[in-house]
């Protein structure tokens, strides 16, 4: 009679926790995305915006009754980072150098997907100083937005150039601030975005890029990468998978030669000039540009910008990317899509 | 003799000032405990020594904050200047007061901020803003409170200047410059200490130095410890400016008695 009261209680407790577990989800899953200069409402990058456009989160997960917050970030990345640090947010895909730079004081984050991979930067110079080449910046004042990715990928165009920090004069200002500041010739040159801002003007003229860099390797160029807070997904990993699902959904899309059009008004529709970004995009590989893969290459990028920055001393500690990555969800959501063998480990 | 040293150093009153910096620690202490906040937006007070190490250790501080004092003074010396210049002219002429003080006034309830805008627009995002942003700060302290000391000379002294007739420039330096001296020193202290509270503001805006520079970079590098130690050093600096002009009040100032027989 013990026994059967024993293996009763014990029993009952495991169908108290299975049905604990099986009812413990979100009651709203928060996305923070990082606006555009152009477009508060918008995010800054194809994909983020395709998943808004047709709200492939929402219909993820309706029906599960969870809700599904999208928030816009102005201040990019060192907002996202003060957003996911006060708790208002449980995913994020945005700059690499931001990312790092919040693991690295601390913030519980998991890197669990890319999303673009090679974005180009952009160096406007006022016309009427006649620069010819990216070295003649040498004593010149610079607009940088600090703390963004911008930053590690124009000092990494400084040191291809044979230049320090110290050879230029930088002044820390960001998204319209740097615009206005070079159209009224505060400056002298602004680091920029591919939407060259003014130069249809005369304001400004494109003075050097890092397009022809675009390798692969990523040493010269920054990516955008998907990051949750770590508590969240140890509380709910088969619905990380599902928003990673989504994300990898996207990629595939923008991946697709076919889709190189759509991709372009995708960004239009987000503010962004259409020439521009055609020429940005010209002679990129999609595939190479669009891949959710967390693979050698990206691992390497990772481990290379964290040493980067903590000999800089942009961080003061350094952090293992082999326990910030995270595959399992990625392997997870490619397998049900059937998309493992899609994209090319590098 | 220490009794005389213990109550020459007020020591009852330092102490009673330690008490509410005091509750303030142990207040953020027991909050950060509790995790109201994240520990990466209120960081533990406990941890901000080492990231006055790290900051000193660094020589980023030290250059940082010979910025911000070289900012301050010059400033300071611009707008202080200006304000003493005027309020001296309006208090010694009513004319002249009753011309100006109407627009001064009325620019007085624009907040200083507000002028950042056209101050960059005209002047750019150099040195030169910077530097007329905290002479803003600087002029309006020191502009009333000249004008206050230098008009309320008392009338009997003017009378007593005729009875010995007093030429003006005997006037000036016997008995208004005097007179005026313990509200001209007074607005010297708040002037100086406006130009270090605006010093902040106009860095925190286009530059790539100074204190208010180190605040902006800890917020953008996810360094909220930084902030902090930044705010530390501000207040804490802030402080001794104002102790040190204090002293320095006093001493010119002592033995003055006030116009009732008091001690000034």
């Amino acid at each position: 009679m013990k026994r059967v009261i024993v293996l009763l209680m014990i029993g009952l407790q495991l169908v108290i926790a299975s049905v604990a577990q099986a009812e413990e989800k979100p009651k709203v899953i928060r996305i923070l995305f990082a606006s555009t200069q152009f477009a508060t409402q918008h995010a800054y990058n194809a994909t983020q915006n395709y998943i808004v456009n047709n709200s492939l989160l929402q219909k993820e997960f309706e029906k599960d009754g969870i809700k599904v917050d999208i928030s816009y970030i102005k201040a990019a990345g060192p907002g996202i980072n003060e957003a996911l640090a006060a708790g208002l947010g449980d995913f994020a895909p945005y700059g690499d150098f931001p990312r790092i730079v919040s693991k690295a004081a601390g913030l519980k984050t998991l890197h669990i997907l890319g999303n673009e991979k090679g974005t180009n930067i952009y160096i406007l110079a006022l016309p009427k100083l006649h620069l010819k080449s990216f070295k003649e910046l040498k004593g010149k004042k610079i607009a940088l937005w600090r703390g963004t990715a911008n930053e590690t990928a124009f000092l990494k165009m400084l040191q291809t150039n044979g230049l320090t920090e110290k050879d230029v004069i930088i002044r820390n200002m960001g998204g319209n601030d740097g615009l206005a500041a070079l159209s009224a010739g505060f400056i002298d040159a602004l680091v920029s975005s591919a939407d060259r801002p003014l130069v249809d003007q005369g304001l400004a003229v494109l003075l050097a890029d890092n397009r022809d860099l675009r390798t692969y390797p990523l040493d010269d160029h920054f990516t955008s990468d998907l990051s949750v807070m770590e508590d969240f997904a140890r509380k709910y990993p088969d619905i990380t998978k599902r928003v990673v699902k989504v994300f990898i959904k996207a990629d595939y899309w923008a991946s697709q030669e076919k889709n190189r059009e759509e991709v372009l008004q995708t960004l239009v529709q987000a503010g962004y000039k259409y020439k521009y970004q055609k020429e940005d995009y010209q002679n990129a590989n999609l595939k190479q540009i669009f891949n959710p893969l967390l693979d050698q290459a990206s691992y390497k990028h990772f481990q290379g910008l964290i040493d980067y920055c903590y000999n800089r001393k942009l961080i003061r500690n350094k952090f293992d990317v082999n326990k910030w990555f995270d595959k399992s969800f990625s392997e997870a959501a490619l397998k049900e899509l059937g998309l493992e063998n899609y994209w090319t480990q590098k | 003799m220490t009794k005389k040293l213990l109550q020459g150093f007020k020591v009852t009153d330092r102490l009673l000032g330690l008490i509410v910096p005091l509750l303030v620690l142990i207040i953020w202490q027991v909050t950060v405990s509790r995790h109201v906040f994240s520990e990466l937006i209120l960081v533990p007070p406990l941890t901000i020594p080492d990231t006055f190490m790290y900051l000193f250790r660094s020589g980023d501080l030290i250059s940082h904050i010979f910025v911000s004092l070289n900012r301050v003074f010059l400033g300071f010396l611009v707008g202080a200047s200006a304000g003493f210049v005027l309020g001296f002219g309006m208090g010694f002429s009513p004319v002249m007061s009753r011309t100006i003080k109407p627009l001064v006034k009325a620019l007085q309830q624009v907040p200083e901020f507000a002028w950042m805008p056209l101050i960059i627009l005209l002047f750019g995002i150099d040195e030169l803003p910077k530097i007329i942003f905290i002479a803003i700060g600087a002029f309006y302290p020191m502009l009333f409170n000249t004008y206050q000391g230098v008009s309320s000379v008392p009338t009997s002294y003017h009378e007593l200047a005729k009875v010995f007739d007093y030429n003006s420039h005997r006037y000036f330096l016997k008995v208004l410059i005097p007179s005026a001296l313990p509200s001209i020193i007074t607005g010297i202290r708040h002037s100086l200490g406006m130009a270090w509270i605006f010093v902040v503001g106009a860095e925190l805006f286009g530059t790539d130095n100074g204190i208010g520079y180190i605040m902006i970079q800890g917020r953008q590098l996810f360094q909220i410890d930084v902030v902090m130690a930044a705010l530390i050093v501000i207040g804490i600096l802030g402080f001794t400016l104002n102790y040190v002009l204090q002293i320095i009040e006093q001493f010119l100032l002592r033995g003055r008695v006030s116009f009732d027989g008091g001690p000034a």
